[in-house]
């Protein structure tokens, strides 16, 4: 039995886990290859963690299983890096917000991040529905998963939060309901760089940085562990019986250097039922 | 640039008795400041750059094209404006400093730029108020241009007029007037004097000729209206003879200097770029025209190297060694021997020269051998500027001593200790070789380019060194014309450690395998079997960066000229500047740029730098934004 097959058998006992890839710069592989977006990225590192020996040991319920060395980050004063992680909700909870959280500060050891960006989950098509009905439906799923990401604000357990791919209708429900407006919305430019106009003049006028990312939206979480079952060949027992929920991806930057002390992804893991 | 103390510089007589003395207490400046910085410590990145202009005066009734000598008169005016900006708190946006040329005049940021990668949304509108601040100060027909004026040395080529006669030359040369040199502040002259009094001979370079359809084979010119023959004796045939340090330090170019975390980081990085400092020579090529003639090389390296070089004839290997201790390779200005941190020394392929004595200083001082071997290589050259008032300094916290010896060493990196008395700056790298650009927008784009490189070399722990005598090959190949289409380069191929050694060990001995001849296309924007281009690098991890729109849109424009300079899809200046003198109605394809060439190409640039006309062959399809834009 390899080492691998270990882990995967100590694995197949629980009924929720998490894996951690760790700093994903690490590994000079990744590092060498340019990915078309983050989900091709995570898929390669599980890919080449999973074909090594992964590092962890503890095997408990809910416990974050890190896949490799993180210890350089202790190379850096808190006060000097900037922590953001960003989360692909799978369903319209609130817990997966939390959950994502704890277990961030658990592996980084801090008490705080000052980013929270939420990539809320697709919301199901209603045939016929007009685009204020939409947004009204939307919005009502939101509402209580953006509350609770304030509530961690005022708590101070993030410093602001991000929305992701906002339509400008979008930006605005949320900046007129909220006292806690979000400072960040995540944008994909595939190409051109040109920002729809009302978006861009609704985050001037209400100090919305619109900042760059490379991930799929949605966010492929299961497709990605299942491609890799299937790369293996083996079939490991993981895949019939567990599968994906939220995603989570965090980098750490050094801010006044512009370098990156580590980037990495948490995916949350439940029994199927 | 370098040391502008005042007082009273000693002539090179004068000054041999005193080499000693300053040699022994510059390695003991060293040593005490060395121990005294060496935990320094500085969080932020900082970097900043420096833009050498050429001030040119349009004639446009005879259509001619002078350099314009009113630098000291435009300096004074700002220098008064920014003490009295200093007087009244009020910050500096920028900063002005002379250089070699009376016609030439430095600019840098006010301040530095800081660590975060939105400053590139500035950059080029503070190159562009930059420039501002000097046109405001110009005469009608008057012009900033940042460039190497092409026509040096041809009759008539300074305004206000000078003339060279035998009685009155400038340290013998029969093309370059004492006037064309900065007159506001002896350094430059005093450089000069002891220079070629210290070589014993006149300073000459002799440029290969391009030799187009009708050029005159072999190309012979007729230098008897400029004086006797021994004026000129150096005159090879084939190549543009250029006989004073002017025609080489009188050239422009752009420096960027960095501050690192600790002199740890300043050191691998210094090493990290050293191999890149080719690449970006040739890929910035835009010197291809020397006293009014089409050249063979594109840039003014060459040039500068030559144009400072005070080697003896012993030195140089002329003559059998007696009075000097070494025959020495290069000129004091050329590319550096040596890597200098410790995990570099296997790449050191280059026997080096230094004085045991000093040597032994650094080391029984407790500096390490490759530091040691760095700094006293350095001081194989003799201080040029010694002020009779400094020759005494309290070598526990002056500094003077070593600097005017490391700042006379003209190299394509420079690493810089922090000022003692000045805690808010750290260890630096200083990233030389690269010509200037006519636009800011290129200017902008290559700083950035620089500056990015530098954070993915310290994100990714890259690996780029080769042997440091490929890299002094790879400079030779830099200035060749057309370079970064035509020639290819040693480079690293396997530019990431493995997992065993990765950051651990010291680099092992090179395995001749790992190393290749690259085109600039390749090293930049990588190649087909899965290299990776330093451009790979970059937007991998820009990637990561969670920019700003805003940002991200303007360092692209930034990195597709470069790639696009790279793979030759963009012509550099130096291309473009030869294709506008070969489709010249006037052109006789005999290498000769006329003054009227020279008027209608400067008139060209003019207008494309002001931003008055939008040249997509020389930038391609980028419009760089104008002030009210930005």
């Amino acid at each position: 039995m390899t080492i691998c097959q270990n882990f995967l058998d100590n694995l197949s006992r629980l009924s929720k886990f998490r894996l951690h890839t760790g700093n994903v710069n690490a590994y000079t592989e990744l590092k060498l290859r340019r990915f078309e977006n983050s989900a091709e990225e995570l898929s390669a590192c599980l890919d080449l963690q999973l074909q090594s020996t992964p590092l962890t040991s503890e095997f408990k319920d809910d416990t974050t299983l890190l896949l490799c060395d993180n210890a350089h980050i202790d190379d850096y004063e808190r006060a000097e890096i900037k922590i953001t992680m960003k989360v692909f909700l799978s369903s319209w909870e609130a817990s997966q917000i939390e959950a994502a959280i704890s277990s961030l500060k658990e592996q980084l050891k801090t008490k705080d991040i000052e980013v929270l960006i939420l990539s809320f989950p697709e919301l199901d098509v209603v045939e016929g529905e007009s685009e204020e009905k939409e947004i009204q439906r939307w919005f009502e799923k939101v509402k209580p998963l953006y509350e609770s990401a304030s509530k961690l604000v005022e708590s101070s357990q993030i410093g602001s939060i991000g929305v992701a791919d906002f339509t400008a209708a979008q930006l605005s429900k949320i900046i007129e309901t909220f006292d806690t407006k979000p400072s960040i919305n995540h944008v994909r430019l595939d190409g051109c760089c040109q920002v729809p106009p009302e978006l861009q003049s609704l985050a001037n006028d209400h100090d919305v940085q619109l900042l760059v990312h490379n991930d799929p939206n949605p966010f492929p979480t299961n497709k990605i562990f299942h491609t890799f079952c299937e790369l293996r060949g083996q079939t490991p027992p993981i895949c019939p019986l567990f599968e994906t929920t939220w995603a989570a991806r965090y980098s750490v930057w050094v801010r006044r250097r512009s370098i990156m002390a580590s980037k990495g992804y948490i995916v949350q893991f439940i029994r199927k039922t | 640039m370098g040391l502008l103390a005042e007082g009273t510089p000693l002539s090179w007589e004068e000054t041999i008795q005193y080499i000693d003395y300053i040699k022994r207490h510059g390695i003991a400046q060293f040593v005490n400041l060395y121990h005294k910085l060496k935990f320094r410590e500085r969080s932020e990145l900082k970097w900043g750059d420096e833009v050498e202009y050429t001030i040119v005066k349009f004639d446009d009734e005879n259509k001619k094209v002078r350099v314009s000598c009113r630098a000291s008169q435009l300096l004074k005016k700002l220098k008064s404006e920014e003490e009295r900006n200093n007087s009244l708190g009020r910050p500096n946006k920028f900063l002005w400093t002379p250089e070699f040329g009376a016609y030439m005049i430095e600019g840098t940021p006010g301040s530095p730029y800081g660590g975060l990668l939105e400053c590139f949304s500035h950059v080029e509108e503070d190159m562009k108020l930059r420039r501002k601040d000097i046109q405001r100060l110009l005469r009608e027909d008057e012009s900033i241009l940042s460039m190497s004026f092409p026509s040096f040395g041809v009759r008539d080529f300074t305004s206000p007029p000078s003339k060279i006669t035998p009685e009155n030359r400038s340290f013998g040369s029969i093309f370059w007037p004492d006037e064309a040199i900065c007159s506001s502040h002896l350094r430059f002259k005093n450089l000069l004097k002891n220079s070629v009094d210290r070589r014993g001979s006149k300073i000459f370079m002799n440029v290969p000729i391009f030799k187009d359809s009708n050029t005159p084979d072999p190309y012979v010119e007729d230098f008897s209206k400029f004086g006797d023959s021994q004026d000129y004796q150096d005159a090879k045939p084939d190549h543009i003879y250029l006989d004073h340090m002017g025609f080489g330090m009188g050239c422009c170019c752009l420096q960027v200097t960095f501050q690192t975390v600790n002199v740890g980081e300043a050191r691998w990085l210094y090493d990290q770029l050293t191999p890149i400092t080719p690449v970006l020579l040739a890929l910035s090529a835009a010197t291809p025209i020397f006293r009014s003639k089409l050249s063979e090389v594109d840039t003014r390296w060459g040039i500068s190297s030559a144009s400072c070089d005070d080697r003896t004839e012993e030195e140089r290997g002329l003559k059998p060694l007696e009075n000097e201790d070494f025959v020495i390779e290069k000129s004091r200005y050329d590319s550096t021997n040596c890597y200098i941190d410790p995990s570099s020394v296997a790449y050191n392929d280059i026997p080096l020269q230094y004085d045991e004595n000093l040597y032994q200083t650094l080391i029984k001082g407790d500096i390490d051998e490759p530091m040691a071997k760095h700094i006293a290589h350095l001081f194989i050259r003799d201080p040029l500027q010694v002020y009779f008032e400094r020759i005494e300094q309290d070598d526990a916290i002056d500094t003077e001593h070593f600097e005017t010896i490391q700042s006379s060493n003209w190299m394509n990196m420079r690493f810089k200790p922090p000022p003692v008395d000045d805690p808010k700056i750290g260890w630096r790298v200083e990233f030389r070789p690269t010509e200037v650009q006519l636009t800011d927008f290129e200017n902008a784009a290559y700083c950035c380019f620089i500056v990015l490189l530098t954070r993915v070399l310290i994100a990714f722990r890259t690996n780029y060194l080769i042997p440091i005598s490929q890299v002094t090959e790879n400079m030779k190949r830099a200035q060749i014309r057309d370079a970064v289409r035509s020639q290819k380069f040693f480079f690293r191929k396997n530019v990431m450690e493995s997992e065993e050694t990765n950051g651990k060990a010291e680099s092992g001995p090179l395995n001749d395998a790992e190393i290749e001849e690259m085109t600039v296309d390749e090293i930049v924007n990588g190649k087909e079997d899965g290299f990776p281009g330093l451009m790979s690098f970059i937007r991998k991890y820009l990637d990561s960066a969670d920019l700003e729109v805003e940002t991200l849109s303007t360092i692209n424009q930034y990195l597709e000229l470069i790639s696009k300079r790279a793979s030759g899809e963009i012509p550099t200046l130096a291309h473009w500047m030869r294709d506008f003198v070969m489709d010249h109605p006037n052109y006789k394809h005999d290498s000769e740029v006329s003054d009227e060439i020279v008027y209608d190409l400067l008139k060209k640039m003019d207008s494309i730098s002001n931003g008055e006309e939008h040249c997509e062959k020389l930038l391609g399809p980028f419009h760089p934004k104008s002030l009210s834009d930005l």
